[in-house]
């Protein structure tokens, strides 16, 4: 790290004025002289630059403390502070500066600005996965799959853990949905987003203390602060599912007023999804997204106004549906899907439709030189209908639940003061749930009350970073259930937890990041985890809340060394272990529940303690100045530590390899920033799953997956135009996934090839 | 430093007020339940003779697990042939509410996506044909006769099939989704 300090102390009277200071200026890893490079002496205002041989010196010196300022182009620039006492020899070693060795860009925080693990998906990375959704995209990142339903539903798993263990702040607001369901994609358009990050293991103490898993944070790009108008329309098309994507957007500043906006808004539409062998029926979807934002800015006030709606419509694979556990056997037992059906748009029952409106105030208010005042206000909406496949039922659906929540929070960012530097602040949540007349009373009525207060602060002095903080919450929850025997039940609950983190960061010399944290983080039971009550078609099982649990508490320690700013390699290994006690988990049950449609499996929640490990690397290869190679690879193992048995769903061990060439911009050419890269995923079989963790049936094999992907800039006179290719499960392999859970039916998608414009206008 | 925080501190707890009055809600959960899942089958056998029509009753209110079903047995005469009919219906009943929903005339609507099926065990305790047909002449089996000839005691089950798009010449009772499987005591006199 550089050093700023400078020395002014102990001026000796006795003057030597007589002192030569010289040496070679070398890059720092191939030991090559640098010619040219400016060397120049703050205090004096004295500069000098390296000769042929990379040699500099200074004559005509007196004692004293000086810093010495080096800047080469291509390289970072060194500071470096010392005392001259006597004539001294000092060879200073450049390092190359990353930004400009690569023509591609790198994604991923390069300094790290926090101890616990953080992974950062935004640029050409983001932009290939344009058309996905969140779940899909999150999946480039390491550490990060998804447990999905069928091809069109996919939720975020930060190693092993998800749903309301994954807390997804959408544009600073708390993502509130049905998030307990396994099908329950998140309701967020990536397209808004500029950038989304992910927090890795627990942290509770920053946005509530249920994010045991981690933290996803979707961050739309900030509003422009110079003065006109300028747009954006970007065209996704893609085979197989046959999707089109239409998204637009168009952002100023005013002239007269410190006055910000964007409009965004997209339409995604596709029809069924395809299986290298069959068509997978009535798995088409279509998404409406509109996200409008004012922003007001002067000199210590500033306040932004942010509404976003979204809306989709998808189809469930029909064959997915089943009526009993005989019915189940039967889907099993098939070679394929009974329904197969051929391409088409239209969406027939079983289908979800939901809506969800975020409305965000926020207003900020800087506090003099100590820090910056935010509150925030968040409105959100979330409808959710889910048609079954039954009778003629007309328009109505089976499953409706609204879902209502208002979220504030106030915090005080404050500067450093004595190395210290950090957050205050308090939040709360009030939400309330209820659902229509006449359909399942899945989920009970309930009203959740959350109010939280947390303090995260970080010490910072020379190499070393110290980071602790602590969040309290208490939540009450008021359910209101229909029970058939005794009427309307009103059970209550109140809930205490607490979060805290401690975390240690050391820069190891220039080129490594030694970090360490251990997180707590204490989740109060959702009320589905409490009281639910129904079927769940897919998977031919009846789900029972359990009134008596109690909320889970997890200490995940984690340990990262990153290599970073080198020529060559650069890369970060991150090794983890999360103890989770009151785990609450669905146990299938073994008997079986009887009905009027048969024999159902039966679950029910449990908690059991639990022990979640494993490690992400990630890792940049440059073979030569164009081409490079890039790994990610995760492992995820995970114990019920009461039973000594494997828990259900954890993710497999997954590695994906990259090779990417870029390609020289030639100034005479339309062509810039081009690229083509090729690489595969493995994905190995869950082998640590048995008749205990998966009793309906076996994890499947492990499967390898082909892909590939271009882009280039396009100039045509004035207008740019970026262009893109991504082709996915090129060889077009039959395979499936054990974290989807319509793998007991169909195989997934076969080959994609997806296609993008960005027009910037 | 503390004096220029009491506006802030005001300003959050405007926040919280507006939050905790905005969305007052009283509304009760209502003794009702889901409309389109079937509760109770009831099988109507009329002696093609003449005579008192038999019924048999299969009623499970609270769905799968919870209180068992109320089944009642099926008692048929001996050498006798009846004109059957099948209604299905989802009720609910506690206290002075009671709320049925019949579902019988919606599966003939949607006759070419349903079909019955009809077993008995032994086999040739009852028979069953279909009577009824869908629009694409396919049975249904809402309407039945049932032919009776020697005494025995056993079993007759009764599978409601959903057949979306699948119900064809070659479909059974494997295919589609089950909407009812139930299972009769039966006695033939």
């Amino acid at each position: 790290m550089a050093q700023e300090q400078v020395y002014l102390d102990g001026e000796d009277p006795e003057q030597d004025c007589g002192l030569t200071l010289s040496g070679k200026v070398l890059d720092h890893d191939t030991r090559e002289p640098l010619i040219g490079a400016t060397i120049y002496i703050e205090e004096l205002q004295r500069g000098t630059l390296s000769d042929e041989y990379g040699n500099y010196h200074f004559h005509h010196l007196c004692r004293g403390s000086y810093t010495l300022k080096v800047t080469y182009i291509g390289y970072e620039e060194e500071r470096q502070s010392f005392r001259l006492s006597a004539s001294t020899v000092r060879n200073l070693s450049l390092h190359i500066d990353a930004r400009q060795l690569r023509q591609v860009v790198i994604t991923g925080e390069r300094l790290q600005e926090q101890a616990q693990a953080t992974e950062t998906l935004q640029g050409r990375e983001l932009e290939e996965t344009r058309g996905l959704s969140l779940g899909e995209s999150l999946k480039k990142l390491t550490g990060v799959s998804s447990v999905q339903t069928g091809p069109t539903v996919s939720k975020p798993v930060i190693h092993g853990l998800f749903g309301n263990r994954v807390v997804i702040m959408n544009n600073g607001v708390r993502h509130e949905s049905q998030q307990w369901g396994n099908e329950h994609a998140p309701e967020i358009d990536p397209l808004n987003a500029q950038q989304m990050r992910v927090i890795k293991g627990a942290a509770g103490v920053r946005y509530g203390s249920d994010a045991i898993g981690g933290i996803v944070l979707v961050e739309p790009s900030a509003l422009p602060d110079s003065a006109g108008i300028r747009g954006e329309v970007t065209l996704i098309g893609s085979t197989n599912n046959r999707m089109g994507t239409v998204a637009g957007m168009a952002e100023g500043k005013l002239r007269q007023l410190p006055l910000s906006w964007r409009l965004h808004t997209s339409v995604k539409k596709a029809g069924s999804a395809q299986a290298p062998r069959y068509n997978l029926d009535n798995t088409g979807f279509e998404e409406q997204n509109l996200a409008a934002m004012l922003g007001y800015k002067r000199q210590r006030f500033g306040a932004e106004l942010y509404y976003s709606y979204f809306h989709t419509k998808l189809g469930f694979l029909s064959s997915a549906h089943i009526g009993n556990l005989t019915d189940l056997g039967n889907a099993i037992g098939r070679e394929r899907p009974e329904e197969t059906g051929s391409f088409t748009y239209s969406i027939a029952r079983p289908y979800q439709d939901v809506t969800h409106h975020l409305l965000k105030a926020k207003a900020s208010y800087q506090t003099g030189e100590l820090g910056e005042l935010q509150f925030t206000y968040g409105l959100q909406q979330n409808v959710r209908q889910e048609y079954d496949r039954h009778r003629n039922t007309g328009d109505r659906p089976q499953l409706d639940l609204d879902l209502q929540t208002h979220t504030t929070e106030l915090v005080w960012e404050h500067k450093p003061f004595a190395n210290i530097s950090g957050s205050v602040g308090a939040s709360t949540i009030w939400q309330n749930n209820s659902y229509a007349g006449g359909t399942r009373p899945l989920l009970p009525y309930f009203l959740n009350t959350t109010i939280g207060a947390f303090v995260a602060e970080k010490w910072r002095k020379d190499n070393l970073q110290l980071e602790a903080g602590i969040r309290y919450d208490n939540k009450s929850l008021d359910i209101k259930r229909w029970d058939t025997a005794e009427g309307v039940l009103r059970p209550s609950y109140t809930f205490h937890n607490f979060s805290g983190s401690l975390g240690a960061l050391y820069d190891l010399g220039y080129h490594v990041t030694l970090s360490a944290n251990v997180g707590y983080a204490s989740r109060a039971p959702h009320s589905y985890e409490l009281f639910a009550n129904g079927l769940h078609n897919s998977a031919a099982s009846f789900e029972r809340g359990n009134p008596e649990l109690v909320s889970e508490d997890a200490v995940n320690t984690m340990a990262t060394i990153n290599y970073h700013s080198n020529l060559r390699l650069n890369g970060e290994l991150s090794l983890y272990y999360n103890t989770i006690n009151n785990y609450i988990y669905l146990q299938i049950l073994p008997d079986y529940a009887l009905g009027i449609g048969g024999a159902y499996l039966q679950a029910e929640y449990m908690q059991a303690n639990a022990r979640f490990w494993g490690a992400d690397l990630s890792f940049d290869y440059a073979l030569t100045n164009r081409l490079t190679l890039n790994n990610k690879t995760s492992l995820v193992y995970a114990k019920n530590r009461e039973t000594d048995s494997y828990l259900p769903f954890i993710t497999p061990g997954r590695t994906d390899n990259t090779l990417r060439y870029s390609f020289e911009n030639k100034s005479a050419s339309r062509l810039s920033d081009s690229y083509l890269a090729l690489g595969g995923l493995y994905v190995s079989r869950q082998s640590r799953s048995d008749a205990q963790s998966d009793p309906v049936l076996a994890a499947p094999d492990a499967y390898f997956l082909l892909h590939a992907e271009a882009g280039t800039n396009l100039q045509f006179g004035k207008q740019q135009v970026e262009l893109g290719i991504v082709g996915s499960n090129l060889l077009n392999t039959s395979y499936r996934d054990y974290q989807n859970r319509l793998r007991y039916f169909a195989d997934e998608m076969g080959r994609m090839i997806m296609f993008r414009i960005k027009v910037p206008l | 430093m503390k004096k220029s925080f009491r506006p802030y501190l005001a300003f959050l707890l405007m926040g919280s007020a507006l939050t905790f009055s905005a969305c007052k809600d009283e509304k009760d959960p209502e003794p009702d339940h889901e409309h389109d899942v079937v509760t109770t089958v009831t099988l109507t056998l009329t002696p093609a003779n003449g005579g008192q029509p038999i019924t048999a009753t299969w009623e499970d209110l609270d769905g799968p697990g919870g209180k068992a079903p109320e089944i009642d047995q099926l008692v048929l005469s001996a050498n006798t042939t009846y004109t059957g009919s099948i209604a299905f219906a989802s009720e609910e009943a506690h206290g002075d509410h009671h709320d049925t929903h019949d579902l019988t005339a919606d599966i003939r609507e949607e006759g070419t996506a349903h079909e019955i099926f009809y077993f008995a065990n032994p086999q040739g305790l009852v028979t069953f044909t279909k009577t009824d047909k869908d629009a694409n002449g396919r049975p249904i089996g809402l309407e039945t006769t049932a032919t009776t000839t020697a005494t025995g005691t056993g079993k007759v089950r009764i599978l409601l099939k959903h057949q979306p798009g699948t119900k064809s010449s070659t479909s059974n009772e494997n295919t589609g989704e089950t909407d009812v499987d139930i299972t009769f005591d039966t006695s033939v006199q």
